[in-house]
């Protein structure tokens, strides 16, 4: 039967192979076929992908040219805010001389830069009731379409190389079965056995290419919809809104946008700019109390991202992050490599890369990496300088108090601290050798007329608005560039960069900073002379339940005060100046402010004055007993508790305060509230507010 | 009966092979127009391009003018209103017999006055409409249309030409496709000595027909 079979294909070898040779070239058309119509629709989404490449451009140049528009606007309208106050200012100034036309004059100046407020309000929508001067939702919303527009290139570009794949992939086939049919050809030319082994190796080629060919046609060709790109452009839009925005609101941002990123991606499932962005919103930015759940989904984002083709530097740097806040540095190490030799010039991937390498106790090669981090960071803008420099001290700060034994930790933070301080001082990296010392750093809740502490600590309740911070320098020299750093919870809060020391060889600084209240929490506080670190110190604001406030600044007043947030402040500048913020819901409990000029008055004298005042309206006004405290960072008060009857019958109870600041300026307030929860709202609310209150001296 | 035979089969080979060059022939010519589809393919895509790059560069320069006038005429609507504004305050001081301070408030005024009307020579006072707002769409449809004259500005258009060509171009293609299997089975025909010759000189001829069909078909 083999004899047979043999004898057949002996027999009928050339019949078979010019067949099949037939069958080859016929499978060579087809392909050819194919392949024909898959260049024309990778030339077609090429083309359409230049020609929205151009669209975007021109997008983007219009949305800037609006934005920009949108800012001039915007700049009139602030130097008409300037204007404004600087004319109330001068009122009020006019008012203490006594000068009517003068006041009239300055009011009237004020009331036309506020109307020109107004008129220029209509001109942009970034002033409109929609963005109420928020530039990043209006910068972010105006470039909408040319988002769009951008993701619709892409879309294009993605399917073009889809296409391009394919062709290449027809091209193999072509390549193999041309060499298919020469073995053929060799076949029919031996007349040994070696002409089996020619035949059935083309045989083979012909076979593989069937499946390359039915795999290629196979392969989807689903182009990115416009509605995934809508929603993706959403997500993007509001992400970036959300990177600018206060903490509280930016996670409700951020949710909206991974919600709108999940849509993209439920609309492709091969949307990679969408698992990029998702990764990048979800990720966390602290490595404390960095959410392990959060970190591996942005982590299995930005690894399907690089799986689906967007393998760019910005990818590997945040694919690192997040490997780095998992506590795997390895993979971080390796992430962030590949994100420095994608993109050299990323400085962030470098100042990451020393982070992980330090946090796997690779602390030479740390400090080498931190090297070059510092090298790149000095080709950046200013700005962009500082970010980095507090965002690698944050992250170095996190370090230390995540794992403290890791070696050379203290050194890579003083050495981050002292080259940021270097510069900021001295304009180089290094600092400069000094003798001056910081003797000693104070902390105090307030300081009193006689230089006094008040509420002298490094511990300071809840809602405590402001504190000052005292330094007793020795050994300095004129002109010495020194500078204090206030970090919450290892984050920069606040800084303060002297011009220069001025004065003895000796002295103290008093540095005040102030919140609304001053948020909780761990305070450290790093004293720099000539950029050397010369004094770190803590003091801590307790956690507690604090009533939220926001700061009101009056320039027709010349002060500022913190009032609970669902309070309002109005301001009578007719007949009576005064200053009054009150509980919309209770109008028995408000603050009232005022000040006037009263060259020989004393505090007490104000005090009777303010007494007399609320006789003449109360008659059955009785009071307590008189005290005084210090007040608006200005001068000691005298106050009296105070209670009457109001015209509804209630019982109320309120502190009259008097003050004077022996320059001619005299100073009233009263604090009222229902007798029944007098002694809470002082508590809870007038105390703050009166710690919070600043009176700028008259001049 | 050999003999006899080969006799018989010597016009069906010429048939075959004058068939053979014919349908080569046909196929080549096809091959011929369908590369011409290609060229004009290419051409469309390119005039799209062209398109969006005319349309895009049009739009940005109207839009950079109408900016340069609505930046103008924000700058002469500040500076009126300030004027007017300050007009009103020396009335009220007038008012109130403070005459020096009216005939500076009118001194103030006249100045941003002065200023309003050199930035008036900057914007076209045509698209100012009767509320006061500047009209920025008829300033760009106007500007626009001035652009855009004599350019092609559709990449659309001409991106629609380039797909309907290549549907074209498709089914040419699977023209020209077919063919070679008709020269296949014809040249099988012409080698093949069996009865076998005339069922592949059929199905030749059969696929050779259907493919007229579908071209007459699809191109009509």
């Amino acid at each position: 039967m083999t004899d047979e079979k043999k004898s057949f294909l002996s027999k009928n070898f050339k019949t078979i192979v010019t067949v099949l040779m037939a069958a080859t070239s016929l499978w060579v058309a087809t392909i050819v076929r194919i392949q024909n119509d898959v260049g024309l629709h990778m030339n077609l989404a090429a083309q359409r992908s230049r020609a929205e490449a151009v669209t975007a451009f021109g997008t983007l140049t219009r949305a800037d040219q609006r934005v920009t528009h949108g800012l001039d606007i915007y700049s009139a309208f602030y130097d008409a805010e300037q204007q404004t106050q600087r004319a109330e200012i001068s009122a009020s100034a006019a008012q203490l001389d006594n000068d009517t036309a003068a006041i009239t004059a300055s009011e009237a100046v004020a009331a036309r830069w506020e109307q020109l407020q107004t008129h220029l309000s209509s001109l942009t929508p970034l002033l409109s009731d929609e963005y109420a001067g928020d530039y990043a939702s209006f910068y972010e919303q105006s470039h909408r379409e040319a988002y769009f527009t951008y993701q619709m290139q892409k879309a294009y570009e993605r399917e073009a190389a889809i296409w391009r794949g394919k062709a290449g992939s027809y091209r193999e086939a072509v390549s193999m079965l041309s060499v298919a049919l020469f073995l053929y050809g060799m076949s029919l030319n031996i007349a040994n056995w070696v002409r089996y082994l020619f035949a059935a190796s083309a045989l083979t080629l012909k076979i593989t290419t069937i499946f390359i060919a039915v795999n290629t046609f196979f392969l989807p060709t689903t182009v990115t919809s416009a509605a995934a790109i809508e929603q993706f452009v959403e997500g993007q839009i509001v992400s970036n809104i959300a990177y600018t925005a206060p903490y509280d609101t930016a996670a409700t941002l951020s949710a909206n946008a991974i919600e709108a990123f999940d849509n993209a991606i439920q609309l492709d499932p091969a949307y990679a700019d969408a698992y990029q962005w998702r990764g990048y919103t979800t990720l966390q930015t602290r490595l404390l109390d960095a959410d392990q759940m959060k970190n591996a989904r942005a982590a299995a984002d930005m690894q399907k991202a690089i799986e689906l083709g967007n393998s760019g530097s910005v990818v590997y740097t945040n694919l690192g992050w997040a490997y780095t806040l998992a506590g795997n540095y390895q993979s971080a190490i390796s992430a962030l490599e590949t994100a420095i030799e994608a993109e050299p010039t990323e400085c962030t991937a470098r100042v990451n890369l020393g982070l992980a390498l330090l946090a796997d106790s690779q602390s030479e090669a740390s400090a080498q990496t931190y090297d070059g981090a510092i090298a790149c960071l000095l080709e950046e803008s200013p700005d962009e300088q500082a970010n980095l420099f507090a965002t690698a001290i944050l992250d170095l700060n996190d370090l230390q108090t995540q794992a403290p034994d890791t070696p050379h930790i203290n050194d890579a933070l003083l050495r981050w601290k002292e080259t940021a301080a270097s510069l900021a001082l001295l304009g180089e990296i290094t600092p400069q050798e000094h003798p001056g010392k910081v003797e000693q750093t104070l902390f105090a809740g307030g300081i009193a007329a006689d230089g006094s502490l008040i509420d002298a600590g490094n511990t300071f309740t809840a809602g405590t608005p402001s504190i000052y911070t005292l330094i007793e320098f020795s050994q300095m020299s004129a002109n010495t560039p020194w500078m204090v750093r206030w970090y919450q919870n290892g984050e920069l809060f606040d800084q303060y960069i002297a011009d220069g020391w001025s004065g003895d060889t000796t002295g103290l600084a008093r540095l005040r900073i102030k919140g609304a209240p001053i948020p909780a929490g761990e305070y450290q506080v790093d004293v720099f002379i000539a950029g050397n670190l010369d004094a770190n110190e803590f003091f801590e604001i307790e956690a507690g339940e604090t009533l939220p406030m926001q700061a009101y600044v009056s320039g027709f007043f010349r002060i500022s005060i913190n009032h609970p947030v669902e309070w309002y402040a109005s301001e009578d500048h007719t007949a009576n100046n005064y200053l009054y913020i009150t509980n919309p819901e209770n109008d028995n409990t408000f603050f009232w402010y005022t000040s006037y000029a009263s060259k020989n008055n004393t505090r007490e004298d104000v005090l009777s004055n303010l007494m007399i005042l609320w006789f003449s309206q109360h008659p059955d006004l009785s009071y307590g007993e008189q005290g005084e405290f210090f007040l608006g960072g200005l001068a000691q008060a005298s106050y009296m508790p105070v209670t009457y009857t109001n015209q509804d019958g209630n019982s109320i109870a309120a502190l009259l305060v008097g003050m004077a600041d022996g320059a001619g300026n005299a100073y009233a307030l009263v604090m009222q509230a229902p007798a029944i929860d007098f002694d809470q709202t002082y508590q809870t609310v007038f105390t703050p507010m009166l710690h919070s209150l600043w009176i700028a001296p008259v001049e | 009966m050999s003999t006899e035979s080969t006799d018989k089969s010597i016009p069906v080979e010429t048939i075959i092979t004058i068939a053979i060059a014919i349908i080569s022939l046909t196929g080549a010519m096809m091959g011929i127009v369908t590369g011409g589809r290609s060229r004009a393919i290419i051409k469309y895509e390119n005039q799209a391009i062209a398109a969006a790059i005319n349309l895009e560069q049009a739009d940005v320069i109207s839009h950079t003018w109408m900016f340069q006038d609505l930046r103008a005429y924000a700058e002469y609507q500040r500076l009126s209103e300030l004027s007017s504004l300050i007009d009103t305050e020396a009335e009220v001081a007038q008012a109130r017999g403070d005459t020096s301070r009216a005939e500076i408030l009118h001194e103030q005024a006249e100045e941003y006055r002065t200023a309003a009307q050199s930035k008036a020579t900057f914007f076209a006072p045509e698209y100012v409409l009767p509320d006061g707002t500047f009209d920025e769409d008829g300033f760009l449809a106007n500007q626009m249309r001035f652009e855009t004259r004599n350019l092609d500005t559709n990449p659309e258009v001409n991106f629609a030409k380039a797909e309907a060509l290549i549907a074209e171009t498709s089914v040419l293609m699977n023209g020209v496709y077919l063919f070679s299997f008709v020269v296949a089975f014809l040249i099988f025909a012409k080698v093949t000595k069996s009865k076998w010759r005339f069922v592949f000189l059929t199905i030749g001829c059969l696929l050779f027909i259907a493919d007229l069909v579908y071209l007459v078909l699809f191109i009509a």
